[in-house]
């Protein structure tokens, strides 16, 4: 085992946990209520991304709290793309969700890598309608999952990386492992911009 | 010994929160707090540029310098001198995937200002939030004080359906956590000395 996710095992020894039964059905009942709302699965995926989003942006400051209490040291840890992303997959899925992620599918240039998760505690006892059933076939463009990529999203954004995500493998949809792929678009910087610089 | 006053920055210089935690706590009124977090805020961030050992990628072995400068003090117009110690040497989070000089928002800038009477500790995190802790002299580990008002803030203040991010903060179950946190170190701070 790894030091990151043997720091995951830890963090996610001292989070309060609700039930994961309860904690999927009432993801289901949000994902429902969403399809009844809006009907277009893709406006219901951009919806659920955007909450995503904000759960995010939230809980990036929880991780990096409570990972600098327990003295894990992320500082020193993420010092490349790549150490970011197995510091997302294995020390963040765990803490939050429990899961361990896998990382991997790096491109070429470094700027963009998958998470796999073996097992999504979000789509526990779901089933997307089949594509002979009525109004199978829309749902068939519903991304279940898609708040993770929203709160990925949001949780590097915080950090100055901009992202985009998407789930390019569902187990719901005959997958053998979910796919979310994160492609890097730009290091934000903070600090005085070039034209405040001296020569 | 003694802690004086806490204030929270938003990254983009205002005060989110301020909040006296002792007697001796100095009493100035919010507008006057809201500008020394502004101030704070430009200082930390030309303290961050000004630092004589930055180097490409952040990358310097060598350990924090401390240095003098003058601080002129918002209080009193008069000039002293107090150490300011800026750091610019850690290895930064996220920053880059290529190594080149990206600030990363966190490491650089004041970490720490002893004045006569009074140290000042902020810690910035990595979202851009500064924490300042002020207390007295021989006041024990503010830095780990500060670490655990980071972990109150994301535990109550971020959970908080009705808080906006970069808002100022108006949660009393964060501002009670607060107050427990340094009354049980300031009770526990008197046994163990």
């Amino acid at each position: 085992m790894t030091s990151k996710a043997q720091a995951g095992t830890a963090l996610w020894a001292k989070m309060p946990k609700a039930n994961a039964e309860l904690f999927a059905l009432t993801y289901g009942s949000l994902v429902t209520e969403l399809v009844r709302d809006y009907e277009d699965p893709i406006e219901v995926n951009a919806q659920l991304d955007r909450i995503g989003h904000s759960i995010g942006v939230r809980c990036v400051d929880e991780f990096l709290s409570k990972a600098d209490v327990a003295g894990m040291g992320l500082s020193t840890q993420c010092n490349n793309l790549r150490d970011t992303a197995e510091v997302v997959a294995k020390v963040g899925f765990k803490m939050f969700l429990g899961v361990t992620a896998e990382v991997g599918g790096f491109s070429q240039d470094q700027r963009s890598f998958s998470v796999y998760l073996q097992d999504n505690p979000l789509s526990t006892f779901v089933e997307l309608p089949s594509e002979s059933a009525q109004g199978g076939d829309d749902l068939r463009r519903l991304k279940y999952s898609q708040i993770l990529c929203g709160v990925i999203r949001g949780a590097l954004e915080q950090v100055n990386l901009k992202v985009e995500c998407s789930i390019v493998r569902d187990t719901l949809k005959g997958d053998e492992v979910n796919e979310i792929r994160v492609d890097l678009k730009e290091v934000l910087a903070d600090g005085a911009g070039d034209d405040y610089k001296e020569e | 010994m003694g802690f004086l006053h806490l204030f929270i920055v938003n990254k983009s210089g205002g005060l989110i929160l301020h909040r006296p935690l002792g007697p001796s706590a100095p009493k100035i009124n919010t507008n006057d707090w809201l500008r020394i977090g502004s101030t704070f805020h430009s200082l930390h961030a030309i303290a961050a540029e000004a630092s004589p050992v930055k180097l490409p990628g952040n990358k310097n072995p060598g350990e924090n310098r401390v240095y003098v400068l003058y601080f002129e003090l918002l209080q009193s117009a008069t000039y002293i001198a107090v150490r300011i110690k800026v750091c610019s040497s850690h290895l930064v989070c996220c920053t880059s995937i290529n190594t080149t000089n990206v600030l990363a928002g966190a490491d650089d800038g004041i970490e720490e200002i002893e004045g006569g009477g009074v140290i000042l500790k902020c810690l910035q995190t990595r979202t851009g939030i500064k924490f300042v802790l002020t207390a007295e002299p021989g006041t024990a580990d503010l830095d780990s004080v500060l670490r655990e008002i980071y972990v109150l803030y994301s535990e109550c203040a971020l959970k908080d359906p009705f808080y906006e991010l970069e808002m100022p903060i108006r949660c009393e179950l964060f501002t009670l956590a607060v107050d427990g946190l340094i009354e049980r170190l300031e009770s526990g701070g008197v046994k163990s000395r």
